[in-house]
Parts: structure tokens; C-alpha cells; sequence
């Protein structure tokens, strides 16, 4: 054998496992340096494609930015909309030159995300918007091999071609297409036709539909009711049991008009829970008396879980403080009475502050109370690897006292001093639309923090939770100007969107006591996301400078 | 150059194969033979082949495959799909050994070098085949599915209809208890899950195989023995013979099933269903009669134990049950009707003949003329028996089951309401809610140890029509409470039935019986409370009746006991200021209600100084009226009728009733004598002076009573004036509710409301008819319904 | 299971590791042959009694290497990794382990040997690590200087390079 090694002549199938670690420019930059990299890096640069107009985050300590390859805008925060937009014009005419010349490279494409902007919520993209039609027509025709074509924050595509194992429906329409397909991964997002008659379609093969799936989620409770409503009648009446093995599964038990409770837990008992990995629930009961949700818990507790991942998505925004504590109340719980605690790796867990992040009587009993609930429960977590809170820094929003203390009391690091005045004097100089008094009214600290936690919160887009770490962060930024908050300035105002990365900076400062604080409680922690800023651990010691942040 | 690695890399790994997947020899694997196999595997594979630069780069002048990286493998794939076919073909039978024999042992022993092989090719495995599944080549398998793929081409599919021939033959041969020589049949059967995989997910079983090539076969085999064999042995050994059968046969079918995938279960348990019991379900069915004839209950048992499994056919059955119970209970009523005419007959020939013998011996006692009447006791008697017999059938052989329950109590519904007792003549009013109201009279007057509080509510629970049932519980009972001498014992048992009629029923049910307790409780305070005014008043107490026993009662709850009571009558003059007295009492305690006094029920007791000299006085009691007459001898000695029917005012026919006891007792000697001659007004009656009787206490007060017919009629008067009233009230409550409603429409919502009887339609049209002349209803201008009129 | 049989690892050039069948079963190779060899309860052979020690021969490993392999397998003998790395997609982004991290640094020729071993005795989470630290190591380096570090000879055309940039450009990171 021989002793002498290089890097070049380490066998193929390693060589494909270093570069599939490599971010997108190193990607390129080892294509360049010869032949034989260059053929052993195209079929991985080209495998998962994201067209974005943001760019990377980057994440020097981990592996993120290898996930995919981005097709985007300029790097700086500078850069205008109108150049961006040339810019990626240009980049997918590139794009779609080298397809067209280079064939091959066509069979190596796999994935394909398309995101459209993020407009601050107040609307979202047309397909047309985002990718060309050129390009994307092209993508869909040649790509053979093509798993995966998947929109985030875009309204009207929606492609089932027979290559794809990886489905987001969204019509009912189209459901006979899916049906004796090669699909594996099926996501019924919000149907728009909901009126479809599901006794048309085969029993036999809506079983062996389901049977083939690996994962399976549902983005909405209507039509959710409607496949499971079926489902369930053909099992109930072939009187068979059945154990469907998916290994990702979203499902959403709301308690809307109807207690779903029943329908979900029937499906449920024909699911092989030993294969189940992934689990995200959607959960909501806007009744403070109902029992739906205790009972679903204790049903969900007694099944035979042994999830990777679990992930909980609070349902319904509330006013009020104490939906929300009941909602902490009954994941705390599920948590608590959830078997297999220890096998846990990746938790999730996603609130629904209010739009204005003014929580009703939102005083400091209610964050101490929910604080301790929390505290009650991560200790018990003592495998867990990954804790990601969409929601963190808006939920602390709402109590303005706590998030004063941000801005007023916060750190005292040569950053935060330089910039925490400038936001000071932002507020004020600003006023907003508050809904609850109906007029302009002078900016407060929750409506910055709040708005600035939801566009750190885009930097991950995913319509799942469970996915969130199967994607690359991406900028994203916000000029501190909204029209749906109507956010406007009294004098002449220098803020713009370049701001966004030094208050991003600012609120991982206030974010790191919190990651301190759970990183001690579990020992083995690795990464923790809190409003879209990323904390990962890099070195077993116990300190503050153990924590590396995406944003510092 | 990568082909002469190839072949020497096949060179070195190909003996070890053999060993692998087992050779003749059954030589055995060591570890070095095995780390060597992998590391010429890996080597192979990862000796990336170098190539030379070609000129294709990003101008598309040239796109074969050489410009891409391919992992290394698929010669050596095919190699291994080679070397698996041949040493298939290769393997060979032994020549003392079945086919089947030789398909479980070769099997075995595939089936882990499979596994080892998988192993070895690991490398293989993990980077060229699950590169080229990934990519869509579904004709990819990894090694041990790629084993198992050739097996099924090679072993399986050119030998199937061999191997099925053999172990259909096997499991024949154990169904007709010969022992089998071969072992292991299941691993066999096994081997058809294993085979049935998904191409596109080898990691998901797939039961094609299995369920086309062995269960098909299997459950037609099992079909076509069965059938045969059950119709043989049903006629050859009779039906309940043949339920033991069946059950072993299932019994043995099932345990065999764990030898089997689970899928057949449901497919297998259909079969011998039908064939062993849905074919034969008739004639099983038809064996019940006779089971429940001889009392086999245990045979029984087992009908149902081997039907149930088939829930289509327990509907029949439950109707052969139900019949059979229906039958057996009127048989039951007309065998006790033969027997009482019998006895009927017998105590009248006595009676007629007596009629002959007194002509000739007139000193014979006199002997009552014998009435046709029916024994409510026996007849409730005969009517539980048959319920608790089956009761007892239902409990020991079928479980107790709900269902049968259902078709006892329909049955006995049936024959308790309708029977040749109860109904005569077709179609006529039930005697049956009668019988039970005197049935519980009988309980409760002598509590004898063969009847008990269950029986009466078991039948009770039966009864149509509980209206007359109810009316007829108050018939008894107002006689009860107000002649018989209630013992704490009686009461207790009084209100034990009122509780349990009223869980069976309603409070509702029970509210007129409860109030007649209560009226004679208040009655007995007021009593006392009275005797307390009385002796409160001292000297000037007399003139008043110290000892008055006052029964307060309430129209609406003792019915027939305010009957007649319309008689003239003139108190006698001591009384009046007892009953002005009592009434100024009642009145300042319950302001507004009336009171009448029913004269005809009340009685007196009276100290008669008319004995022999030396002798006690006689205690007398009689009938108020009785008094009023007796009083007109305080002066004189003889009266004349004329008199007595002036004094009194008394209608003639109750003035006859009632003095004729003194006639009969000689307390009062007649003149004239002769019953036409009582109410003449000349006749005289005069009174004893000395008067004799064996008893100190002397009874007059039993005056005729009413007779068993007339009660019957005015009971029966007083049930139907109820319906009628109860009818009304439903209806006019549905019509306020409705307002307008068809005229079919208001029936059926009337026989939904009505629940203590069942109404008949002239009785609801009747009372429809009452209402619409009330104006509380008016015929809708179609004329198909009515208007409700607030 | 009877009594637990000692394990010999015997690398290329024939030394011989003493090691804990826990330790050893960090590959799948040994694990998976251990298990193929071993019958579970008293079939075939056994009865020689030099099958007390069981001879794993390594014919890709040389001895200084297999000792760097089982000091790793020894740190994380307690560790349950999953046998199926498809599960485990979740770790592809996570940082490298800190032990890992120090335990890799070490000349790039016996990293390269340690890679290559990981790869050979299917042990995944050692294989991932080394491919991490060498994906480290082009990370941030242009495309020459990652020729100088890795020593890659250039073999590209003028002509041909300007050909990739222009097919390429639309994913370059500015």
C-alpha cells in the first residue's frame, strides 16, 4: 500500500464528502485549481440550488453555507434593490447559458429552493418575481433528476412533475397526479380548493400513497381535516390496521370549531412511532376552558416515541398573557410526560407574539412565571444537541420593561456603546400605528426589537420547523421603516437598512446571558437559535467565550 | 488496465464467496477470509481511475459520460449477479430429500450467507449502489436484496408451483391429523414475505409475493377442504357434532396461523366463516328448537359460541329465540287455562250435584255456586317461569348477551300481554296489568315466601299498559290502607314497591299511590289533633265524639271510592255538632279545600246494653247509616220502614242493604218477613230485647259489597277515562309546541310521548275529536291537519 | 452471550491490538464481521479452543495509523452513534467537536491515513471529523493557494480556465 498520500489521491467517494462541506465560494475556488476538481466539485455545487435575492450568512465555525448554493444578490447591505436586481437578473441568464451548453451539468441538479422576498409581511412574491420563466422552464424540462422544487413566501406556483419525490401541494386539484407518483415527502400546505370530492380517488391507492411517504406535513388545519377525514374512513372501514413509517411528520391540532382531537389521535394510531424522527405540532385551543389539548398530550405521551427532533408551533396570536401561559403550560407538560427525553436532539419552539407585540397586562409575573415553567423543563433535556426559538426575542418584546433594559441598561461592550444611542435617538424620533388606540404614537422599544426579532427570524425560512436546519441562514435586513407599522420619523432621519447588522449585533449581546444560562443547564448543547441569531458552541469550557455567534 | 483489475480482483475474492454463500463442503468462514474479501472490495473500489484530460469544459462540444466522476462498481455488480445465478443453478437436491426438504434447508443457509455477503460488499454497498439509487437507477440493489432477488429468479419462481404442490400437500397432511415429517414448513412460507420488497424502497416489505404466489393458493385450498369436509360431516354426524367440529377445526386453523404472516388472518378467518359456518348457518339455527327442548344448554353454548363469529347470523337465530320463547309462554298460559276450567268444571258438577243432594238432605252445608275465576298468582306464576327459565338460557349459554336480552324481554312482551288470559278474545284490552295489580294485593295481604318484590317488577318491566296496571294498584290499595290493619312490616313492603315502581317508571308514575300514603298519615294527625280540641274544651266536650278516626283522602287519587256517594242521608242529630266541629278544624287548617263527607264509607262502634242480664254488653260495629237506623230504637221498639226511610232519607235500595244484616243477625225481627217486603212502608221492625251471639264484637258493616264485575267495570271506567285525559294532555302539548300539524304527523309524535300505554288510533281520534269540540284545536283548512287555538 | 472474547486487531504491517470488543465495534466493518462470525449460541465450530482470541487482520491500516484509530474509539467507546448515517443529516452542519478537533491536528499525511482507516472500517463520525478539518483547511483560500497547500498541479488551458469561470460565475460569492 502505499504510505504517501495526497489530497488528490484520496478516492472519490471522500473527496465528494470534503467538498460537500465547503461553502460555496471555496466550492469554486477548489473547481478552479484543476481537472480533476473540477470534475469531482460541479455535481456537488449544482445539486442544491436556492434562488434568493439575500445572501449567505456566514458562518465561519460550522457548515451551514455548504447546504446549498445560493443564486443571489450582492454581498454588502449597501447595495441597492435596483442593482441587486440586475445583478440577479444576470446571474440566472449565466445560469441558464451553462445549462444550456453543458447539458450534463442538468443531471446534477437535485434540489431546488425558490424564496420569494421578504416585504416585511406585507405581501409576498409572484413565482415570476423570483426566478424567470426562461430559466425555470428550462429547470423543470431537462432536470431529470430534479427531487425537489420547493417555494417559500411565493403565492402562486405550484409544480408536480413526475421526476419530484418531494411535493408541496396545493391544490386538491392536483391530488390524482400525486397518487401513484415516486413522491416520498409530501407537504399539503393551504389548499385552495377545498372542495373536492375525496371519494373520487382509489382507496387503495391513497394507502399505498401513504405508505410510500416518509414525511408527511400538514401546513393548515382545513386540509388536514379533509386527508385525514378520508384516511380514516378507509381505514376504519377495511377494518385493517395499518403502520405507516414516516420519518417526518407535521400535523396541526387546532381546536377551531371542531375539537380535531379524535381525528388526529385515530390517524395517529395507525403510525409505526419506532420510525417516527422528526415530529412537529401546530397547537391551539382558543378556549380557555377546553380540555382538547391536556387530552391530546396525554395520548401523544402514552405512544411509543423516540423522536430525533421535535418541534411546537404555537397556533393563535393572543392579547392576552394567559393563552400564552397555557400554551407554555401544555408544552412544558408534553415535555415533561414525553418518554424518551434523553434521545431528544433538536427542539423547536416557535410562539405567536402578537402583530404589535403588545401583550395585554403584560407584566413581569407573567415573563417570570413562564421563565421558571422553561426552567422546569431544559434541564431535563440532557441530550439535547440543537434548541432553536424562532420567537425568543419577540415574545421578550412584549414586556417592555425587560426589553428596555436592552436598550437603557444593556451591555456596556465598546459596540453596544457606540451604537445603543443611535437607537436611542431613533425612537425618538419615530412614531407608529398603534392598532389598539388607533393613532400615531410615539415609538417605543417592543415595536423596534419586536420588528427587528422577526427579521433576524427570516434569516431561516422554512414553512416546517423540523426542516429549519436543513437550510442555509441568509441576511436579511430592515431599513427600521415599515408602512405596515407606519413607522415614520419627525425630522430628517439617517437610518437605513445599514443599521440592521450593528443592532443585530446589539441584541446577540442581550441574547448571550440567556444562551449562558441554557447552555449550563445542558451540558451537551451545541447550537442554539434565538430569533434567527445562530450561538454555536466551540469549546467544551465553561465560559461566555465559549459560544460563537453569527452576529459579533 | 481497469479490466485486468477487475479480473483480478474477482480472481482473489471468487472462493470465498462460495464459502460464504456456502459450498458442498459447508466450509467454514474465518476472519482473515473475510477482512480479505472486504479490502480487495475497497480496494477495487476506491482505486479511482485516472483520467485523461479531454476538452469538453463549459462549451458543450462534447458531453459524453467520461466527463464526469463516476464512482467505481458497476463491473464488479455485475460480476456478483453473475456468480449468484450460477451458483443458484448450480445448488441441487439430494436424492432423499422432498423438494420442499431441500427449499427450507438451501434456504437457511442462503438466507445468512446473504447476510455475510452483504456485509463483505459493504463498500459496495455504502458508496457505488447507494450512489446509484439516489440517482434513479431502481434496478440497483444493494447485495443482500440483490441475493434475495436472484433466489426468488432463480429458486423460487421456476420451482413455485413444485414447492406450493408440497407444502399445500404438507398442510393437508396435518389437517387429516397426519403428523408431518418435514420441520420448519413456516421457515418455507416465511421465505415468500422475504422475497416481496418495494423497488423503490428496499427497506419497505412488500407482501406481493406472499400474497399472490402462497396466500391465494392457500385459501383456496383451505376453501375447497372445508367445503367438502363440513357438509360430509354434517350429514354423516348430525348438526351438534358438527359445531364441535367446527370449533376445533377454527381452533386449529388459528394456532396454525402464527406460522403464517398476519395478513392472512383476517382472508383465512373469512374463509372459515363462510364455509363452516355461514353455509351451515341454517340448519345450525334450526337445531335450537330441539337444543331448547332437550335443555342442552351447553350444546347451546356452543351454537353460539360458533355463530357469533359471524354477526350476519345472529339476527336469524335471535328470531328462532325469540319465536321459541313466545310459544313456550303462551303454551305455558293455555295449559293453566285447561287446568283451571278443569278445575271449574269439577267444582261446579260438585256444586250442581250438591243442588240435587240438598233436595234430598237439606242438612248438608250449603255450598257457594263456583265462579269462573282466574287465579291471578298461578297465572303471574306461569308467566315468571317462563321468563326465568330463559333468563337462565340467555345467562348460561349465551353469555348474557345484550342482544339476547333483547329478544327474552321481546318475547316475553309478546306473551304477557297477549295470551289466552290476558286476551281472550283477540285484540281486547290486556287482563294482565289486573292479574299483577292483584297479584301484589295477594303479596302484600300475606306476604307468602314464594312471591317476592322482583317478580312483580319483572313483570311489570313487561306491561303495555301500565295505566291500568296503576289504576288498578289503587284499586287494591285504597282497600288496604282503608280496612286492613297495617302491621310496620306491611308498610315497609308497600314502600318498597312504591320505590321500585318508581325507578322502573317515573316519580310521575308513582304520584297518586304516594299521595294516598299521605292522606292517610295527615289523616291520623288530624285525628289526633282533633281528640286534643276535644279534650281541651273539658265539660263543655260533650256532645262530641271523642273517638273520631277522620280519612282525609283526595279525589284525584282514590278514584272509585268517591262513587255513589251522591246517596241522601240525614246525619243523625248527636253527630252534627262532631261534624261542625271537625269541619271549622279542617278548614282553619287547609284554607280553600273542600271537604266532603262520604257518608257510605263511614262506620261506627257502638256499646249495645242489650245482653242477658249479668252478662258484658255487646260491642257492634256497623255502617253509618246502619246507625242512623239503629238510633230510631233508642225510644221506641218497633218502627215502622216508613219511619226508618223518613228519618234517614236514605234511597230505598241502600236502606235495604243495610238493615238486612240486622234481619239476618235477629237483631231486628221483621213484620212482615220477606226481602220484597223490607222497604214497604207498613212493615215493622222491632228490636230484641235480649240479644244473642257467640261473639262479643258482632260485625253488621258487611254490607253486600260491590261485586267483582261491577268493580271491574268501574275500573276499567276509571283506566279509560285516564288515557282518555292522558291522551288529551299529549296532544294538546305537542299542538303547542308545533302549533300545525299533519293529522299522521301528531299520531306518531303521540306514540312517542305516550309511553305508560299504548294508545290505539280510535283512542287518540277520539280524544282528537273531544278537542277539536273544546276548541282547543280546529281542523286546517286542507283538512289533512290541525291548528292549535291558544 | 458466553464469555466476552478478546479481540486482536492485526494491522498491515502485522502489529497486533489487544482491544475491548466495544472499543473495536466503533467500526462497522469489525462489528458487522464479528457479528457474521460469531454464531449467535452454540452453532458450528467453537470448540477449538484458540477461538478464544479473535484475529481481526486489517489489511489497509498500518500500525502507527490503527493507534491514533483506537485512541478514538477508545475516547468515545461509551457513544452510541447511529449505524445508519442517513439518520443523522442533522450533524452535517454542526461545528467540529472540540476533542475532535484536537485529536485531528496533526501532519496532513496522517490526517489523510486517518481519513482513509476511517473510511475503510466504516467508522462515520471519525470519517466526517477528518473531512471537516480538511474542508477547514481549503476554506477561505484561493484557488492558488489552495494548489500551494495541497500541492495541485495546475493542468488547465488558459483557454480552458477562462471556459469554467464564465460557466461558473453566476455562483461566485461578491
Amino acid at each position: 500500500m502505499e504510505t504517501v498520500h495526497c489530497l488528490e489521491k484520496l478516492p472519490n467517494s471522500i473527496l465528494n464528502r470534503i467538498i460537500d462541506y465547503l461553502p460555496q465560494q471555496d466550492k469554486l475556488n477548489l473547481l478552479y485549481t484543476n481537472y480533476q476538481f473540477y470534475l469531482n466539485v460541479q455535481p456537488l455545487l449544482y445539486k442544491n440550488l436556492l434562488f434568493t435575492k439575500a445572501t449567505e450568512l456566514k458562518c465561519p465555525h460550522t457548515f451551514d453555507e455548504s447546504l446549498y448554493t445560493i443564486v443571489g444578490v450582492l454581498n454588502s447591505p449597501l447595495a441597492t434593490d435596483e442593482l441587486n436586481n440586475k445583478i440577479y437578473d444576470a446571474r440566472q441568464k449565466i445560469l441558464l447559458e451553462a445549462l444550456t451548453i453543458n447539458t450534463e451539468l442538468c443531471k446534477y441538479i437535485e434540489n431546488i429552493i425558490i424564496e420569494g422576498d421578504y416585504h416585511n409581511d406585507d405581501y409576498i412574491d409572484e413565482i415570476e418575481d423570483v426566478i424567470s420563466s426562461d430559466l425555470l422552464n428550462f429547470l423543470m424540462k431537462n432536470c431529470l433528476n430534479l427531487k425537489r422544487i420547493s417555494t417559500f413566501n411565493i403565492s402562486n406556483f405550484n409544480c408536480i412533475i413526475p421526476q419530484l419525490t418531494n411535493i408541496q401541494l396545493k391544490s386538491l386539484d392536483q391530488f390524482d397526479k400525486i397518487l401513484n407518483s415516486k413522491v416520498k415527502e409530501l407537504h399539503f400546505d393551504s389548499l385552495n380548493n377545498n372542495s373536492i370530492n375525496m371519494d373520487k380517488f382509489n382507496d387503495t391507492d391513497i394507502i399505498s400513497l401513504f405508505n410510500q411517504l416518509d414525511t408527511l406535513t400538514f401546513n393548515s388545519e382545513i386540509s388536514q381535516a379533509i386527508i385525514l377525514k378520508k384516511l380514516n374512513k378507509i381505514i376504519s372501514e377495511s377494518n385493517i390496521k395499518h403502520a405507516f413509517t414516516f420519518k417526518n411528520l407535521k400535523l396541526v391540532c387546532y381546536h377551531l370549531f371542531d375539537d380535531p382531537t379524535n381525528q388526529v389521535c385515530s390517524f395517529l394510531k395507525n403510525i409505526d412511532f419506532t420510525k417516527l424522527k422528526k415530529f412537529e405540532l401546530v397547537l391551539g385551543c382558543d378556549d380557555m376552558t377546553c380540555n382538547c389539548l391536556n387530552n391530546f398530550i396525554k395520548f401523544l405521551t402514552n405512544q411509543n416515541l423516540n423522536l430525533n427532533s421535535l418541534s411546537l408551533v404555537q397556533k393563535t396570536a393572543h392579547r392576552e398573557h394567559n393563552y400564552t401561559e397555557i400554551f407554555d403550560f401544555h408544552i412544558t407538560e408534553l415535555i415533561k410526560q414525553y418518554p424518551k427525553k434523553e434521545n431528544l436532539k433538536t427542539l423547536s419552539i416557535r410562539h405567536a407574539p402578537p402583530n404589535d407585540f403588545n401583550v395585554g397586562d403584560g407584566f413581569e409575573g407573567n415573563y417570570l412565571h413562564r421563565k421558571t415553567l422553561y426552567e422546569s423543563i431544559i434541564p431535563l433535556l440532557t441530550g439535547l444537541e440543537k434548541l432553536i426559538c424562532p420567537t425568543f426575542l419577540q415574545s421578550i418584546s412584549g414586556y417592555e420593561q425587560m426589553i428596555s433594559n436592552l436598550l437603557w441598561n444593556g451591555c456596556d461592550c465598546e459596540h453596544c456603546t457606540d451604537y445603543l444611542p443611535i437607537f436611542d435617538q431613533y425612537i425618538l424620533r419615530h412614531q407608529y400605528y398603534d392598532e389598539v388606540k388607533s393613532r400615531m404614537t410615539d415609538m417605543i422599544s417592543p415595536i423596534l426589537f419586536g420588528n427587528v426579532g422577526r427579521v433576524l427570524s427570516s434569516r431561516l425560512e422554512e414553512e416546517c420547523d423540523m426542516f429549519l436546519d436543513t437550510i442555509p441562514p441568509l441576511n436579511r435586513y430592515w431599513n427600521f421603516h415599515s408602512s405596515s407599522y407606519q413607522i415614520t420619523h419627525m425630522e430628517n432621519c439617517h437610518i437605513d437598512k445599514s443599521a440592521f447588522p450593528p443592532i443585530a449585533i446589539c441584541v446577540a449581546h442581550f441574547l448571550q446571558e440567556y444562551v449562558d444560562s441554557i447552555g449550563s443547564m445542558i451540558p451537551g448543547l451545541q447550537r442554539c437559535v434565538l430569533s434567527g441569531v445562530f450561538f454555536d458552541r466551540v469549546s467544551s469550557e465553561e465560559s461566555s467565550k465559549n459560544w460563537y455567534c453569527s452576529d459579533s | 488496465m481497469e479490466d485486468t483489475f477487475l479480473e483480478s480482483t474477482w480472481e482473489s475474492i471468487e472462493p470465498s464467496l462460495h464459502i460464504i454463500l456456502g459450498d458442498e463442503k459447508n466450509s467454514s468462514l474465518d476472519s482473515l477470509m473475510y477482512t480479505n474479501t472486504y479490502t480487495k472490495v475497497y480496494n477495487y473500489c476506491t482505486a479511482s481511475s485516472k483520467r485523461s484530460h479531454l476538452n469538453s469544459i463549459g462549451n458543450g462540444s462534447n458531453n459524453n459520460n467520461n466527463t464526469t466522476v463516476r464512482l467505481v462498481g458497476s463491473d464488479l455488480y455485475q460480476k456478483i449477479k453473475e456468480f449468484l445465478k450460477d451458483y443458484l443453478l448450480n445448488a441441487k437436491q439430494r436424492d432423499n430429500e422432498s423438494f420442499v426438504q431441500y427449499y427450507i434447508r438451501s434456504w437457511q443457509r442462503y438466507l445468512i450467507g446473504s447476510k455475510r455477503l452483504n456485509d463483505v460488499m459493504d463498500y459496495l454497498n455504502r458508496y457505488w449502489v447507494t450512489k446509484e439509487r439516489s440517482s434513479g437507477h431502481r434496478d440497483v440493489y444493494d447485495i443482500f436484496s440483490l441475493c434475495l432477488l436472484s433466489w426468488r429468479d432463480y429458486k423460487f419462481h421456476p420451482n413455485l408451483t413444485t414447492l406450493m404442490d408440497e407444502i399445500m400437500e404438507q398442510i393437508q397432511l396435518n389437517r387429516q391429523g397426519v403428523s408431518s415429517t418435514i420441520k420448519d414448513l413456516d421457515i418455507a412460507i416465511k421465505s415468500f414475505v422475504l422475497l416481496g420488497f418495494d423497488a423503490n424502497d428496499l427497506k419497505k416489505q412488500n407482501l406481493s409475493v406472499y400474497i399472490n404466489d402462497f396466500e391465494k393458493r392457500f385459501l383456496t385450498d383451505t376453501h375447497n377442504f372445508y367445503v367438502s369436509e363440513s357438509s360430509n360431516y354434517i350429514n354423516a354426524n348430525g348438526v351438534v357434532n358438527y359445531i364441535n367440529k367446527a370449533l376445533q377445526r377454527i381452533d386449529e386453523e388459528l394456532k396454525n396461523l402464527e406460522n403464517l404472516n398476519d395478513h392472512t388472518r383476517k382472508p383465512l378467518n373469512d374463509v372459515l366463516n363462510n364455509v363452516l359456518i355461514q353455509d351451515h348457518q341454517e340448519k345450525i339455527r334450526n337445531e335450537l328448537p330441539n337444543l331448547l327442548d332437550q335443555e342442552r344448554y351447553d350444546d347451546i353454548r356452543k351454537v353460539n359460541i360458533l355463530l357469533k363469529r359471524v354477526p350476519l347470523t345472529l339476527p336469524p337465530l335471535l328470531e328462532v329465540f325469540e319465536n321459541y320463547i313466545e310459544e313456550q309462554g303462551n303454551n305455558e298460559v293455555i295449559q293453566l287455562k285447561v287446568k283451571l276450567d278443569k278445575d271449574f268444571n269439577t267444582q261446579n258438577q260438585i256444586y250442581l250435584d250438591s243442588l240435587n243432594e240438598k233436595n234430598v238432605n237439606k242438612q248438608k252445608t250449603k255450598l257457594k255456586k263456583p265462579i269462573e275465576l282466574i287465579n291471578p298468582n298461578l297465572y303471574i306464576k306461569s308467566l315468571l317461569k317462563i321468563y326465568n327459565k330463559f333468563k337462565y338460557v340467555v345467562e348460561v349459554s349465551f353469555d348474557n348477551n345484550e342482544a339476547f336480552n333483547k329478544a327474552l324481554d321481546s318475547a316475553c312482551r309478546k306473551f304477557i300481554n297477549t295470551n289466552k288470559i290476558a286476551t281472550p278474545i283477540p285484540r281486547s284490552k290486556s287482563k294482565t296489568p289486573e292479574y299483577l295489580a292483584k297479584y301484589c294485593d295477594d303479596y302484600l295481604k300475606n306476604r307468602s315466601d314464594d312471591m317476592n318484590i322482583d317478580e312483580i317488577i319483572t313483570v311489570f318491566k313487561f306491561l303495555e299498559d301500565r295505566e291500568s296496571f296503576e289504576t288498578w294498584y289503587r284499586r287494591t290499595l285504597s282497600k288496604r290502607l282503608l280496612f286492613g290493619n297495617a302491621t310496620p312490616e306491611d308498610e315497609e313492603n308497600e314502600e318498597e314497591i312504591i320505590q321500585r315502581l318508581k325507578t322502573a317508571n317515573s316519580a310521575e308514575y308513582t304520584s297518586k299511590i304516594t299521595n294516598m300514603f299521605n292522606d292517610i298519615r295527615a289523616s291520623k294527625n288530624l285525628g289526633i289533633a282533633y281528640k286534643d280540641l276535644v279534650n281541651k274544651n273539658g265539660d263543655s266536650s260533650k256532645g262530641f265524639i271523642n273517638d273520631l278516626e277522620p280519612k282525609i283522602l283526595d279525589t284525584a287519587s282514590w278514584g272509585t271510592i268517591f262513587k255513589n256517594n251522591n246517596e241522601s242521608f240525614i246525619l243523625p242529630a248527636e253527630l252534627i255538632s262532631t261534624e261542625e266541629l271537625f269541619t271549622e278544624l279542617y278548614k282553619e287548617r287547609h284554607n280553600g279545600r273542600q271537604l266532603n263527607w262520604v257518608w257510605s264509607r263511614s262506620k261506627v262502634e257502638i256499646k249495645a246494653n242489650i245482653s242477658k242480664p249479668g252478662r258484658p254488653p255487646y260491642f257492634f260495629t256497623v255502617s253509618l247509616f246502619q246507625y242512623a237506623i239503629l238510633t230510631c230504637f233508642q225510644d221506641e221498639d218497633s218502627v215502622t220502614a216508613g219511619a226508618l226511610l223518613e228519618k234517614t232519607a236514605l234511597p230505598q235500595e241502600v236502606f235495604k242493604n243495610h238493615i238486612i244484616p240486622f234481619v239476618k243477625n235477629k237483631l231486628l225481627i221483621q213484620n212482615p218477613s220477606g226481602e220484597k217486603n223490607i222497604t214497604k212502608v207498613g212493615t215493622t221492625f222491632t228490636i230484641v230485647q235480649e240479644y244473642t251471639s257467640k261473639k262479643l264484637k258482632v260485625n253488621f258493616a258487611t254490607v253486600k259489597q260491590v261485586d267483582t264485575k261491577t268493580e271491574e267495570k268501574e275500573t276499567n271506567e276509571e283506566i279509560e277515562r285516564r288515557k282518555h285525559e292522558l291522551l288529551k294532555a299529549g296532544i294538546v302539548r305537542i299542538m303547542k309546541a308545533r302549533k300545525h300539524l299533519k293529522h299522521e304527523n301528531l299520531m306518531t309524535e303521540v306514540y312517542q310521548i305516550i309511553d305508560r300505554f299504548k294508545p290505539t288510533v280510535s283512542e287518540i281520534k277520539k280524544a282528537i275529536e273531544v278537542l277539536l269540540d273544546e276548541q282547543y284545536l280546529a281542523r286546517s283548512d286542507d283538512g289533512t291537519g290541525y291548528d292549535y287555538l291558544s | 452471550m458466553t464469555a466476552e472474547r478478546s479481540i486482536v486487531i492485526i494491522t498491515s504491517d502485522n502489529d497486533r491490538f489487544n482491544v475491548e470488543r466495544k472499543v473495536a465495534e466503533k467500526s462497522l466493518l469489525i462489528k458487522n464481521m464479528l457479528k457474521n462470525l460469531l454464531p449467535a449460541d452454540g452453532e458450528e465450530e467453537s470448540d477449538d479452543e484458540d477461538q478464544d482470541v479473535i484475529e481481526v487482520p486489517t489489511q489497509n491500516v498500518r500500525s502507527a495509523v490503527m493507534k491514533n484509530i483506537l485512541e478514538w474509539c477508545e475516547h468515545y467507546k461509551n457513544t452510541d452513534f447511529p449505524d445508519d448515517d442517513q439518520e443523522d443529516d442533522s450533524k452535517k452542519s454542526a461545528p467540529i467537536d472540540p476533542w475532535d478537533k484536537n485529536f485531528l491536528n496533526v501532519d496532513q499525511e496522517m490526517l489523510y491515513e486517518i481519513i482513509l482507516a476511517a473510511n475503510y472500517l466504516n467508522i462515520k463520525p471519525l470519517l466526517n471529523a477528518g473531512c471537516k478539518i480538511v474542508a477547514e483547511m481549503i476554506r477561505g483560500k484561493s484557488p492558488e493557494e489552495i494548489r500551494k497547500t495541497f500541492n495541485i498541479v495546475n493542468d488547465f488551458t488558459p483557454e480552458e480556465e477562462a471556459a469554467i469561470r464564465r460557466e461558473n460565475e453566476w455562483a461566485e460569492d461578491r
